[in-house]
Order: structure tokens, then C-alpha cells, then sequence
């Protein structure tokens, strides 16, 4: 795999708009495009008996068991998993994409998108199949060095960019990153400062500026950054937001929580998370 | 690390870890008080760290689901030691065992158990189930025939209960059947309450009271290193067994650290040390348990059983325990292990029958494991040593000896005897590029046959020596580097 966009996909109602996005994303980058399905270790025993006594080889025997009955558990979903990824590719392909990688793979997303190599971008959708927001989508991202692109249950292509900005350091090398990835080329761009100040501000529009790129800056007042940043893209009608995912350390989240992580939660738009 | 646990690992199975960890829970008591007698001390010890080592292994346990507490094992190491100086030194010598162990897991000991063979584990195995089994016997020798009824009602109920009603569990039956029917039948059996104290409060922290000095810790330290040893062994075998039942991986190293975080938090509240146990863990698995939430249910719902019911429990007929414990005992057997030794090879099941042999006839675990370990290894490197060749050929006055495979201490004589000292050659080469020296013991006895040969007035030339004896060197890395290892390893 070599700089790859890498979609997973898990047959929730998310999987049509992932599959567009990914596509979208492959075109933009000029880049090649996976489908990546994960089969997941039920954590829930397959086998399960109260009576509590043990007689001769109970380990042997239920160990047996476990393995007929997971073992046609994962038959299923393996079956299930690619006919999943058959119906994306044709959807792709209908697309006009050229070539699509199918993977399945067994194991915990988090980990397993932490250890595939060469991906460029990857792309997951808000909602999984069983998992609601939090928790899963969290520590993917954080044990992702790629950018990772959340996206909502319906897709719409990019037009209108929303940055946002927080004069940090991180922040700063998004932006110029950014700057020279062809993703997001002739598409209009937002840098939003919540609760900032315009020094900093005037940074982001310098690094702009150098690009060539013209952008609209904003700052605007909100108790809440994410409710802040929210707003502003429901009243500008910008349909990506990019941001840098917890640039804070793992104490002052513990204790005052994420900014990242309720966006998450709360935001309706497709978030492009820069690691 | 230690601490490092994920949300899956608490809340993934909750309904599953807390119905099984009250299945666990209600086995547990009858054996933390039957090991508690065993040790020669009162039940109570046995039921604060029934209850205090599943709660600290849970937070910090390198194996989810896996049942730790007070074992058969880790009592039999410690009768004499109560009956000789009494509990506040068993208290003292626990908290050692559990610094011997945390050290242990931070010098990552727990990756020696790769010496530990797949025989030597289920001689294990076998050998804990028969003390758990001879532990009982106290209890069925010289008592009226109304003990040796409870205790056949007591395993038919186990048994048989569970094709009626698979939601109960049967040895909690068991015991309140057989309670029931001693108090209304005024039977003269001995129960739990005979046994000694049990808990009447909660646990308080207290520091065991012996005299800090050095008598003290030589006094304690022989226990202390068997116990720490015991229940390393203990829990490492168990953590393997659940890793295999689960289909999931474990932390050994950490799960060596939290045995010793465990056995020195249970001393300060009057428990005696513990380690993983075989048994309970299978029924935790076997009931659903999968999570960490499993554990700490055990451990919790045991305390606020014994405590709020203690008049119920101190009345619970011995008997009763002991249907529980033999059926502890014959579920850890592994009664397949008897029809495998046919099947096996004599050498396999001689380590296997050894390591139950040592353990029975001594009482201490730590000895079979290491008279197991011992033949286990010993096999392999007689094995090895067949796997060496010396072809000799005569050219014109030259004779040569083309060494392959592989030599070293248990191979070396045969080495020596294939040489032919008596023919009077004039040259000798000796090739020893297929071979290997894995020591010094090897390489000595090349030494002395080129000796010999020099001595006999031959003119004697030893071809590759240097690629023979690279394996001598100890730390060559040959881990991470295929292609070293190949070269190594050519032309076998």
C-alpha cells in the first residue's frame, strides 16, 4: 500500500457516504483507493452456562465448544464483511474509479488502522454499525499518524473549507500543510478563530497569503468552541471543517474534556482530523 | 501500564461479568475456607483475600476474567510456617512473597515460562488437582457415615442439578440443600462454624505486628520465595489456559506485577497470599465471564455474602465444602492427559507423570515444575545430539573427518569416539564447516582429539572452524536478521 486512501467500511447506513467521500478524497489526492472491512472480537462469550461446576475436561470441552460456535460466528461475518466490500467496490467502480484494494482483516479497528502503512488519508464514518460516536472513533484517531476524514450519514462534495484555527503551533503547521495538499485546491476557505485575538489570526492569513490562496478569517465569541465553530458553518454553509485532533495533553482532557472529541459529537459536517 | 485499561476491558460484557462473577463468587467461599484449613488458620484470612486479591487483580490484572484468590497451592506452603510462628508472621511473609513477585514482573521473569513445556503444565495441572483432592481428606477420615452421605448428595446435586436447571448454579445449591438438611435433621457433623473465625466486619488495614529484624526475615524469606515462585507458576499456567479458552491475549509480565500488588495489599487487611486459580477461572469463562467487571463482582459479592451472612455460612456442614472442592479437584484434572499417554511418546509422559510424582510426594509445586523443566530439558538435548554425523574417508596418506550437525556437552563423547586414533595416519583434516560448537565443552574435545592426533605424529588441518564456532558467541542477534540465521544454520 503506498499512499493510499483508505476507507472502512462495516455496512451501516454511514458505508454509502464513506465510499463517496473516500472517492472523492482518491480523486482529489490523485491517489489510489482501499475498502477496509474489520472483524471485530465480539466481546460478548458465545457460550454461556451458570450452572457453575466443573467435571471431567470441562476446559477441553468448553473450549471446544467455543471454538465450533465463534468459529461459525466468524464465518458469517466474514461472509457478511465481503459481500460488504463487493457491493462498495461496484459502487466505486460505477464511479469510474479505476482500481479498488478489498481488505478484511481480523482484530480492533483502533489498532488495526494504527498499524497499516503507507495510508495517505482514511476515512470512517460518524456512526458505526454498533458502536454510536465516542469512544471507537476516538482512540482510531488518536493511535492515527494519517489524517483521518469523520463523515456524516449523507455526502455531498466539498465546496466551502472551514479551518479552524488556534494560533497554536499545531495549528500552524495544519494550515501550511494544507496549503500544498491538492485536496482541498479551488475550494473556498474559512479560517475561524473562536474566542481569539487578530494577531493571531493575522498569522493564519500571512501563511495563506504566501500560498496564493484567499480566504475569508473570522473571529467569533462562544462559551463553546465546538458550538462556536458549529454554528459558524451552519450560517456559512461550509461543508468540510478541518482541525487538528487534540492538540491538548491526556491530564487537561481527563479533567475539562476535548474540544476534538465534542465535535465529534456535535457537529453535522464531514471533520477532516490532522494528527 | 499497569493502570492501562480500556473502557471493553470494564463495561464490554456486563450482564455476562456480573452473572458470573457471582457464580465465581459463590464457589469461591467454600474454597477460600477450605484453604484456609488447610494453611492452619482461621477461615476469615481466607475469605479477605478471596475477596481483596480478585479486586486488586481486576484493576490491575494483566488478564481479564482470570479468577485469582486464596489457593490450595500457596496453602500447603504455608502450614508450617503458622504452625511454627503463627499468622502475623504468615502476614509478614505474605507481603514479602508479593514484593519477590512485583520485582519478578518488572525483571520480566514471566518470559521464562517459554522453558516451561506443554507437559510440565498439565503434570501441574494434575498434581494441584490430587492435593486439592488429598487436601479433603481430613474430612472423610474417622467422621460417622452421615458425613460420607452429605458429601455424595452433595456431588450427586453438583452434577445432576444442571440438566434440570442450567441458570442456577449447582454447588450453590449444593451447599444450601446440605445446610438445610443438617440444622433441621440436629446432625453431628462438623461445619464451618467449628473451623474458626469468619469476618464479622469489613476488612480494616492493619500492619502485621512481628519484629522488624533480621531473625524475622530469615525466617520468612524461604517462605516467601516458594509462595512468590508458586503463584507465578500458578498464574502464569492459568493465564495460558484462559488465553487459550478465549481466544484473546495477555500481559504476563504485568499480570506477575499485580500478583505481588495483590498478595501485599491482601497482608495489610489480614489475608493470606494468592494466585490465579485454575478452577475458578474456567468457571468464570464457562459462565460467560470475559471482562475485568467479572473479578471485581467475584470479589465484592463474596464479601458482602460472608459478611452479612455469616450466621448462614458458620452453619454450612463441612461436607458440603468438600463435594465442592472434589469437584474443584476434577474439573482442574486433565483426564485426557491419562489416554494421551499412549498416545505420546514415552519421553513426554515420563516429564508429565515425573512433575505429578515430585509435587504429590513433596507438597511444593515449585519442586515438580523444576524436576519437569529439568528431564524436559534433558530430553531435548539428547535429541539434539543424535542430530551429529562424522563421515571419514582416506585420501592417498590423508584421512579426513567430515563433521555435520550440531555438537556440544551431550553430544561431545560421541563426537571424540568417532575418531580413529589407532590408524597411523600422516595428515588428518578435520571439516567442521557443517557443523556447529555450541560450547566450550565441544570445542574442548576438538582440542584434545587434534591433541591426540599430534601426539600420534599426524599432521592434522581443521577446515571452517570459524563458521563452527560462531555460534559460541552468546549475544549474536541472530534474531533479527534472517539471513544470519540461515548462514548459521546451513546445510541442515
Amino acid at each position: 500500500m503506498n499512499n493510499t486512501v483508505v476507507a472502512c467500511v462495516d455496512g451501516s447506513p454511514s458505508t454509502g457516504p464513506v465510499c463517496d467521500y473516500a472517492a472523492w478524497a482518491a480523486a482529489g489526492l490523485s491517489a489510489p483507493l482501499a475498502l477496509l472491512h474489520v472483524l471485530e472480537k465480539d466481546g460478548h462469550p458465545a457460550v454461556s452456562d451458570l450452572s457453575g461446576s466443573i467435571g471431567i475436561d470441562s476446559k477441553e470441552l468448553l473450549t471446544e465448544e467455543l471454538v465450533r460456535v465463534e468459529g461459525e460466528r466468524s464465518r458469517l461475518l466474514m461472509a457478511q464483511g465481503k459481500a460488504i466490500l463487493a457491493a462498495c467496490a461496484e459502487r466505486l467502480t460505477r464511479t469510474g474509479l479505476p482500481e479498488v484494494r478489498q481488505l478484511q482483516m481480523h482484530g480492533a479497528l483502533d489498532e488495526i488502522l494504527a498499524g497499516l502503512d503507507g495510508v495517505r488519508l482514511m476515512v470512517l464514518g460518524r456512526r458505526g454499525a454498533e458502536h454510536p460516536v465516542g469512544s471507537q472513533l476516538e482512540s482510531v484517531i488518536r493511535l492515527q499518524k494519517a489524517p483521518v476524514l469523520v463523515v456524516p450519514e449523507t455526502f455531498s462534495a466539498p465546496s466551502r473549507v472551514l479551518f479552524a484555527w488556534d494560533g497554536s503551533d499545531a495549528s500552524r503547521r495544519n494550515l501550511t500543510s494544507l496549503t500544498v495538499s491538492p485536496l482541498l485546491r479551488g475550494l473556498t476557505c474559512h479560517i475561524v478563530m473562536v474566542n481569539g485575538d487578530d494577531a493571531s489570526l493575522l498569522d493564519a492569513q500571512l501563511i495563506l497569503q504566501a500560498a496564493g490562496i484567499d480566504a475569508e478569517s473570522r473571529i467569533i465569541k462562544d462559551e463553546s468552541v465546538s458550538r462556536g465553530l458549529c454554528r459558524y458553518a451552519e450560517e456559512n454553509g461550509t461543508d468540510l471543517i478541518v482541525m487538528g485532533a487534540w492538540g491538548h495533553s491526556r491530564l487537561r482532557r481527563f479533567f475539562i474534556g476535548s474540544h476534538t472529541t465534542s465535535m465529534l459529537s456535535e457537529s453535522r459536517h464531514p471533520l477532516l482530523m490532522l494528527r | 501500564m499497569l493502570l492501562s485499561s480500556t473502557r471493553k476491558d470494564w463495561l464490554g460484557n456486563v450482564r455476562g461479568d456480573v452473572l458470573a462473577g457471582i457464580v465465581v463468587a459463590l464457589a469461591l467461599i467454600p474454597e477460600a475456607i477450605a484453604f484456609s484449613i488447610i494453611a492452619g488458620v482461621d477461615p476469615q484470612v481466607g475469605l479477605y483475600s478471596a475477596f481483596c486479591i480478585p479486586v486488586v487483580m481486576a484493576i490491575f490484572g494483566g488478564r481479564p476474567a482470570m479468577i485469582s484468590s486464596a489457593t490450595g497451592a500457596m496453602a500447603l506452603l504455608m502450614i508450617t510456617l503458622v504452625k511454627d510462628h503463627g499468622l502475623q508472621y504468615l502476614l509478614a511473609a505474605s507481603v514479602l512473597t508479593g514484593l519477590l513477585q512485583l520485582a519478578a514482573g518488572y525483571l520480566k521473569l514471566g518470559s521464562l515460562m517459554r522453558y516451561v513445556s506443554r507437559s510440565v503444565v498439565t503434570g501441574f495441572v494434575n498434581a494441584l488437582a490430587i492435593l486439592i483432592f488429598m487436601a479433603q481428606l481430613p474430612e472423610l477420615t474417622n467422621v460417622t457415615w452421615h458425613v460420607y452421605a452429605l458429601t455424595a448428595a452433595g456431588l450427586a446435586i453438583i452434577y445432576l442439578f444442571p440438566y434440570l436447571n442450567k441458570t442456577i448454579p449447582s454447588p450453590l445449591i449444593c451447599i444450601i440443600v446440605l445446610t438445610a438438611i443438617s440444622m433441621w435433621l440436629h446432625l453431628d457433623v462438623r461445619t464451618v462454624g467449628d473451623m474458626g473465625k469468619l469476618p464479622d466486619s469489613l476488612p480494616v488495614f492493619l500492619i502485621p505486628d512481628i519484629p522488624l529484624n533480621l531473625d524475622t526475615l530469615l525466617i520468612i524469606l524461604p517462605y516467601s520465595a516458594g509462595l512468590a515462585v508458586v503463584g507465578l507458576l500458578e498464574s502464569m499456567m492459568t493465564a495460558t489456559i484462559v488465553d487459550d479458552m478465549t481466544d484473546t491475549p495477555s500481559d504476563k509480565n504485568r499480570e506477575c506485577k499485580a500478583q505481588g500488588i495483590a498478595n501485599i495489599c491482601t497482608s495489610f487487611i489480614g489475608g493470606m497470599a494468592g494466585c490465579a486459580m485454575i478452577g475458578q477461572s474456567v468457571i468464570n469463562v464457562k459462565s460467560g465471564g470475559r471482562g475485568r467487571l467479572s473479578t471485581l463482582t467475584a470479589g465484592v459479592v463474596l464479601l458482602l455474602m460472608v459478611v452479612f451472612l455469616r450466621q448462614w455460612v458458620s452453619q454450612i456442614p463441612m461436607a458440603a465444602l468438600v463435594a465442592v472442592m472434589i469437584m474443584v479437584s476434577i474439573g482442574t484434572f486433565s483426564w485426557r492427559s491419562i489416554t494421551d499417554l499412549r498416545r505420546h511418546p514415552l519421553s513426554t509422559s515420563v516429564v508429565m507423570l515425573a512433575t505429578v510424582a515430585v509435587v504429590v510426594a513433596t507438597d511444593n509445586l515449585a519442586f515438580g515444575v523444576l524436576t519437569g523443566v529439568l528431564i524436559a530439558s534433558l530430553n531435548f538435548a539428547t535429541k539434539v545430539a543424535r542430530f551429529m554425523t562424522v563421515r571419514s574417508s582416506l585420501e592417498g596418506d590423508t584421512r579426513i573427518y567430515t563433521v555435520t550437525g550440531q555438537v556440544f556437552f551431550a553430544s561431545a563423547d560421541r563426537f571424540m569416539s568417532h575418531f580413529d586414533f589407532r590408524e597411523a595416519a600422516e595428515r588428518v583434516v578435520i571439516d567442521v564447516t557443517h557443523a556447529h560448537f555450541w560450547d566450550i565443552t565441544s570445542v574442548s574435545a576438538l582440542d584434545r582429539a587434534v591433541i591426540k592426533f599430534r601426539r600420534e605424529g599426524a599432521e592434522v588441518e581443521i577446515l571452517g572452524m570459524n563458521d563452527a564456532t560462531r555460534t559460541l558467541v552468546d549475544r549474536f542477534g541472530v534474531h533479527d536478521k534472517p539471513e544470519e540465521a540461515e548462514k548459521l544454520m546451513g546445510g541442515h
